[in-house]
Order: C-alpha cells, then sequence, then structure tokens
C-alpha cells in the first residue's frame, strides 16, 4: 500500500501547515483590496462632478451668440468678423425699434438674438481705440465716431445720443456663475474684441 | 492527496496576490476613467476646449480684420532691402519679444498680448518647383500642447511695392526686383508672385 | 475535508469582483468621454466647416481683387492666368487640410479706368486744361473712386473741390461731394440726390499724402460718416445715393483747379468716357483713361467631405452698397 509521507498526529495541524498562509497574510492582502476599493467608492463619484453642473448649455449659447453676432448678424455674411458701423450701434440701442436693413428684428436684446426672455445675457464691445488699456466703447453722436468709454466724448447721460456700446442685463460680480465667450471683430477701421456673458 | 496538497499550498498565497492583484486592477481601471474625464469644456486649465475655441476665433478675427484694409499683405511686403529682414528685426530674421511696428502687428499687440496670450506668426508658402517652405515671421517659443492655430491666405502680386520701415511704399522696391525678398515667385510666367498663408498660432501662458 | 470545499467553491472571488468593477469603470469612462465629446461639439457653434466656406470664400474674394488690381494697372489679359494661379495654389495649400478648392473665373464686366497720376500731383484739370468739367458720361456704375491729396494742396471753405454725380437728363438730381481743409481738419460735405446732407471732418495731422475713400467711405484711415452712412436712422450718403437704378449719371469735376493731387476710379460701361477731357493711354500729367475690368465673376468651390458649398462670387473691390 502506498504511502505518503509521514503524517504529524493532529488533524488541524495538518490542514494549517499545508494552506501555507498565514492569518496574516490573509488579512493584509484583503484589507488592501478593501481600502482600495473604499477609495475608488469614494472617489469615482467626484470624477462625475464636473457633469453636473448647472447651466451646462450656457456654453453653447454663448458660442453661438458670439458666432452669429461676429459672422453675419451685424455685417455681411461673406465678409466675416467685419462689422458694419450702424447695423452694430443700432443693436445696443434697446427699446428703439431695430432698423429695417439689419439682419435682427425686436428691441430688446434677447429679442435681437433670438433667445428666450428669461436668458441672462450680455453682450459688449471692448477696445483699445487710443491709450493703452482696454475700455468699454461708446458711440459719440456728435462726431458720429466710437469712442472709449473714458475718453471725454462720450457722455451717455446727457441727452444728445451717445450710447455705451453694450447691451442685456449686468452680469454678475462672481465670474463663477458665468460663461462669456469673446471674438475680435473689426469696426470702423480698426479691431475690437466683442464680449457675450451668459449666466 | 499530494496534488490536493500542492494546489492547496499554492492557492494559499495566491489568496493574498489575489487581493494585491484586484486591487492593483481597480487602482489601473480607475486613472484609466481619470484620463477620459480630464478635459471637460468647463474646467478650470488651460486645456479647455471652450477657450481653445476662443483662441481660434480670436486669431481669425484678427487677420480677418486687418486684411480688411490691406494689413496682412503689407506686413508680408514690410521687408528690409538692404537688411535681408524684416524691418527691425532681431538678428535672427524674426520677431520675437515686440510685433513689427505695422498694423498687423499693432492689432496682435492689442487683442492677444494684454490677455496672456503667446502667439506664433509663420509664413507658409510654395516655392516654384512646388514644395512647401515656411518662414516665421514671429517666434516667442514652443507652443504648449493645447495651441491652436488660425490662418489666412493672401496673394501678392508681381509687381507689389515692398513697404518702407514708417509704413509708406516704396518707390522702387517690388517684390521681384528686391533681390533678398525671402517670397519666391512661384509662378514665374504669370503676374502671381505667390499665394502665402498667414498661420498664427497662440496659445495661454 | 470538509474545509477545503468552500474554498474550492469560492473561486478567485475577490479577483472577479475587482474585474468586473474595472470594467463597469471602462464602460463609465466611455460614457463620459461621449458626453465630453458632444458637449465639446455643441459647444463649437456651427456645423461642419459651413462657415469655413465663407471665411475662405471672403479670402478667395480679396485674392482675386488684388488680381484684377494689377491687371487694370499692368496687364488687362492677365487675370485669367491670375485667377488659375491663386486657384491651383489655394487647392494644393488647402488639400492638405482635407478640403478641395477650386477658383474659376467665369466672366468679366468691362469697365474704363479714369485716373491722374501725375507724380508729385497736380491740379485736377481737364486733358484741355478745364476746371469744371466731365470725366464720364452715362456712367452706370463707379467703384474705387480714391483721391490722394495732402493738405497744402486743399482748398478752403471759399471754393471747395466738388465731385458731382449727375444723373443725365435730370440736372437737379445730384450728389455732391465738397472737400476743403478747416485748420488741420479735412472736412467733406456730401449732399446727396434724395436731399439728405452731411458733412464729417477728420483731423489728419502732418505734411504727407492721405487718401480720400469716396466709395468706402474712409479718410486717412478713419470712417467717415458722411461718405458712408449719417445719424441714428442710419441715411445712406455713399457714392451717387439718390440716382435712381436704372438711370445712367455723369461725373463731373467742379473748382478742379483748388485741389492737387492724384485720383483714380474705375468706372463702367467702358465707352462712357468723356473723349473731349481725358487722354488715352497713360501720359502722365494729364488726366486719361485706359481699359480695365470692373467686375469679375470667379466660381467657387468649397468641398470637404461634410460640406460642399458652390457659388460664383462678383468681385467689385471699392463698389459702395
Amino acid at each position: 500500500m502506498a504511502t505518503g509521507p509521514p503524517r504529524p498526529p493532529g488533524g488541524r495541524a495538518h490542514t494549517d501547515d499545508s494552506r501555507a498562509q498565514t492569518t496574516l497574510d490573509f488579512a493584509i492582502g484583503v484589507s488592501l483590496f478593501l481600502s482600495v476599493m473604499l477609495f475608488v467608492f469614494a472617489f469615482v463619484p467626484g470624477i462625475l462632478q464636473p457633469f453636473e453642473l448647472s447651466g451646462e448649455q450656457d456654453t453653447v449659447l454663448s458660442e453661438r451668440i458670439a458666432s452669429d453676432l461676429s459672422q453675419g448678424t451685424l455685417g455681411d455674411p461673406s465678409e466675416p468678423y467685419v462689422l458694419e458701423t450702424h447695423c452694430t450701434v443700432a443693436f445696443f440701442d434697446e427699446g428703439s425699434p431695430s432698423p429695417s436693413r439689419c439682419d435682427y428684428e425686436g428691441s430688446t436684446i434677447q429679442e435681437r438674438l433670438t433667445v428666450e426672455d428669461h436668458r441672462n445675457v450680455n453682450v459688449s464691445l471692448r477696445g483699445t481705440l487710443s491709450g493703452a488699456d482696454a475700455d468699454l466703447l461708446c458711440w459719440d453722436a456728435t462726431s458720429q465716431r466710437i469712442v472709449e468709454r473714458g475718453s471725454g466724448d462720450c457722455n451717455p447721460d446727457a441727452g444728445d445720443d451717445d450710447r455705451l456700446l453694450t447691451g442685456g442685463e449686468t452680469p454678475p460680480q462672481s465670474n463663477d456663475a458665468t460663461v462669456s465667450s469673446r471674438r475680435v471683430v473689426g469696426i470702423q477701421q480698426t479691431n475690437v474684441t466683442m464680449r457675450v456673458v451668459v449666466w | 492527496m499530494s496534488d490536493r496538497r500542492g494546489g492547496v499550498d499554492e492557492r494559499g498565497q495566491g489568496h493574498t496576490l489575489e487581493a494585491v492583484a484586484a486591487a492593483f486592477l481597480l487602482v489601473a481601471s480607475v486613472s484609466f476613467a481619470l484620463q477620459m474625464t480630464a478635459v471637460t469644456p468647463l474646467s478650470a486649465s488651460t486645456s479647455s476646449q471652450h477657450l481653445e475655441n476662443q483662441l481660434r476665433y480670436t486669431g481669425a478675427g484678427v487677420m480677418a480684420s486687418v486684411e480688411e484694409r490691406g494689413g496682412l499683405s503689407r506686413a508680408i511686403r514690410y521687408w528690409d532691402e538692404s537688411d535681408a529682414r524684416f524691418h527691425d528685426a532681431p538678428d535672427g530674421g524674426y520677431y520675437t519679444a515686440d510685433p513689427p511696428d505695422n498694423a498687423f502687428g499693432r492689432a496682435l499687440n492689442r487683442t492677444l498680448d494684454e490677455r496672456n496670450i503667446a502667439y506664433n506668426v509663420h509664413l507658409v508658402y510654395e516655392r516654384s518647383s512646388g514644395d512647401r517652405a515656411q518662414k516665421r515671421l514671429l517666434y516667442r517659443g514652443e507652443p504648449s500642447d493645447h495651441a491652436v492655430r488660425a490662418s489666412r491666405t493672401v496673394t501678392i502680386m508681381d509687381r507689389d511695392p515692398l513697404i518702407d520701415a514708417d509704413g509708406t511704399e516704396n518707390g522702387t522696391l517690388t517684390v521681384s526686383n528686391a533681390s533678398t525678398y525671402f517670397l519666391p515667385d512661384a509662378d514665374t510666367g504669370g503676374p502671381v508672385h505667390n499665394v502665402v498663408r498667414v498661420e498664427v498660432v497662440a496659445w495661454r501662458i | 475535508m470538509a474545509d477545503l470545499r468552500p474554498r474550492d467553491e469560492r473561486g478567485q472571488i475577490l479577483l472577479i469582483a475587482a474585474f468586473t468593477l474595472a470594467v463597469i469603470f471602462v464602460a463609465l469612462a466611455l460614457v463620459i468621454n461621449s458626453a465630453i465629446f458632444t458637449e465639446n461639439l455643441a459647444s463649437q457653434g456651427e456645423v461642419a466647416g459651413s462657415s469655413e466656406a465663407l471665411t475662405y470664400q471672403d479670402q478667395v474674394r480679396q485674392s482675386v481683387a488684388e488680381a484684377m488690381a494689377y491687371a487694370n494697372r499692368y496687364d488687362e489679359s492677365s487675370l485669367g492666368a491670375s485667377v488659375d494661379t491663386i486657384g491651383g495654389q489655394s487647392s494644393s495649400q488647402q488639400a492638405r487640410g482635407g478640403r478641395v478648392i477650386d477658383v474659376s473665373l467665369v466672366s468679366t464686366t468691362d469697365g474704363t479706368r479714369i485716373a491722374d497720376n501725375a507724380s508729385g500731383g497736380s491740379a485736377f484739370r481737364s486733358s484741355g486744361g478745364l476746371s469744371d468739367w466731365n470725366l464720364a458720361d452715362g456712367v452706370e456704375r463707379t467703384r474705387n473712386v480714391v483721391v490722394t491729396t495732402r493738405h497744402s494742396d486743399l482748398p478752403t471753405s471759399g471754393t471747395p473741390f466738388r465731385l458731382r454725380a449727375n444723373e443725365t437728363g435730370t440736372p437737379t438730381n445730384v450728389w455732391t461731394m465738397s472737400v476743403w481743409e478747416d485748420s488741420d481738419d479735412v472736412v467733406v460735405r456730401v449732399n446727396t440726390a434724395d436731399g439728405d446732407v452731411s458733412e464729417c471732418r477728420v483731423a489728419v495731422a502732418g505734411a504727407g499724402t492721405f487718401q480720400i475713400d469716396v466709395t468706402d467711405g474712409v479718410i486717412a484711415g478713419e470712417r467717415c460718416h458722411a461718405l458712408t452712412r449719417d445719424g441714428t436712422a442710419g441715411t445712406p450718403m455713399w457714392f451717387a445715393t439718390g440716382i435712381p437704378s436704372g438711370s445712367t449719371y455723369d461725373i463731373e469735376i467742379a473748382n478742379g483747379d483748388a485741389i492737387g493731387g492724384n485720383y483714380s476710379m474705375v468706372v463702367s460701361p467702358r465707352g462712357s468716357w468723356n473723349a473731349t477731357t481725358l487722354t488715352t493711354g497713360s501720359a502722365t500729367g494729364t488726366p486719361y483713361r485706359t481699359d480695365a475690368i470692373y467686375e469679375a465673376t470667379v466660381d467657387y468651390a468649397f468641398r470637404t467631405s461634410q460640406v460642399t458649398y458652390e457659388t460664383e462670387i462678383e468681385v467689385t473691390p471699392g463698389e459702395a452698397p
């Protein structure tokens, strides 16, 4: 009868030896695995956090508004990024009817941009026309020229038709809540930056 | 009996290794998933797709508005014949810290420099043999991984005059009779001198 | 024995659990990636490169305008060859970006270029020496009217230089531009045939030459509202506004000896120039006329894998809208 190697007495000692694994090994292994699993379960929802932002459509909306305005509505679609002075200045004149020859209609910014009324939009033109810093632009009705707000010729409250080239509501001060798009356009023989803010 | 004992021996250590392997597998898969989510439209990093789109449109807008007044064509011809480089360019032949003193350079400075956007300007053209060549107009360093490029095509005709340092047209030198001018005549029999593509590569710093 | 069997049935549960979770995470990454991609596409704001077609059309139009300017100044027959070269080089450049461009000349409209190129400038007199004279009669369209002058050659407000577009046969229907200087300003007043009047002042520094681009409405690089659109209503003041479309007009100069400099314009049809006041050829010092191309129609096709766009571009550089 073939016999195996001599067995030590006691069944329990036999199983302990042949398992060749101490409780400590197993404890280390399983605890490592459990800790990794806990870490993973805590971490993965954090990956999804950027996608829970509300107002995701604001990016799309501001991009669309900026593209439309710079590439056709305020100028000639076959000459993109070049704006026509009269239609641009009339665009920022909220409350007055739109000129018939311009490509937009309505009297509020939302109507002219064809967005819903409850959307908060602000469109502004900024540039460095004289001096070194970019400033909000203004239409000076006496000389019929676009000037910076800080130059002496801009008096929007004075009763003549001077007008700041900004339209829509005032954006909130905390920038986290807003999405803005910028375009560089040519108007009146120079470049200015158009900024569309949606929140 | 001996097989089982052998199997039990290996399997005993196998449990521990299995736990370690499982943990490793989990961490690897999570890090893989993480790389997918590094770029979101609103994540606050310089690699944001939304910001890249803005840069591209900005470059295109600058060039379109400058070229409406002929500024790009004049910037390409803003050549100093005696020095064999662009006017006031440093020794490398291309501008580095300061953009050129013409309408194109001023427009780039106004719109890009003050928003901490670095940019390079390349001029891409063809030689008469059909080979494509490129000349740097302005170089500020190697672009980052998230640089974008906007380009615009400009045609230079054979008798277009070179532009002097003050912006006026040179009375005698044209692109064809200036001996040191970089742009070759791609169409030697015809009136077109070359069709140049101006590329503005911009990135945020 | 009994202890061993549970271990047998247990299998590699830990590993299987980890593997399952890993597969779930990879699937999650796939879903997130597609969400990012969709959002990126949505945020780009334009469909499949259709705005590229228009942007490139603008560039082709400007290239052909350059070729037209060359053809008008040097060699009128070269326009077809120029457009072919432009098309060939554009397509080889754009082909590297996966786009196919096709540009070819379809037709041209003939015109006449009327200019006075005397170096150093000269008074705007006719070839016979008249100060008030007609440049062209029976003009249908005009483009690229540019006057180059300097401060020292401008008249005072007493005798302004006038350029008129006078409807043929109706001398009361006239568009007039008057130019004079007032200390450092260049003053331009426009009376349209509709009865609108506007005046703009542009401060021009220095004694060098500057350009008054009449059809574009730009004086020394600045927009002049009296030549473009005036006031909040945007009243059109462009060259020859008020002359009903379908009628022809005559281009006249009054007080031509009050101003000095150069000028140039292209008119259509070709035969409308005045043979008594203009010379033919390009003798400098007297106003002359040459054959020129007024308008070029170019066929432009733009193809990518997603967009096919084809149109005919009419290139008339410097024509008032």
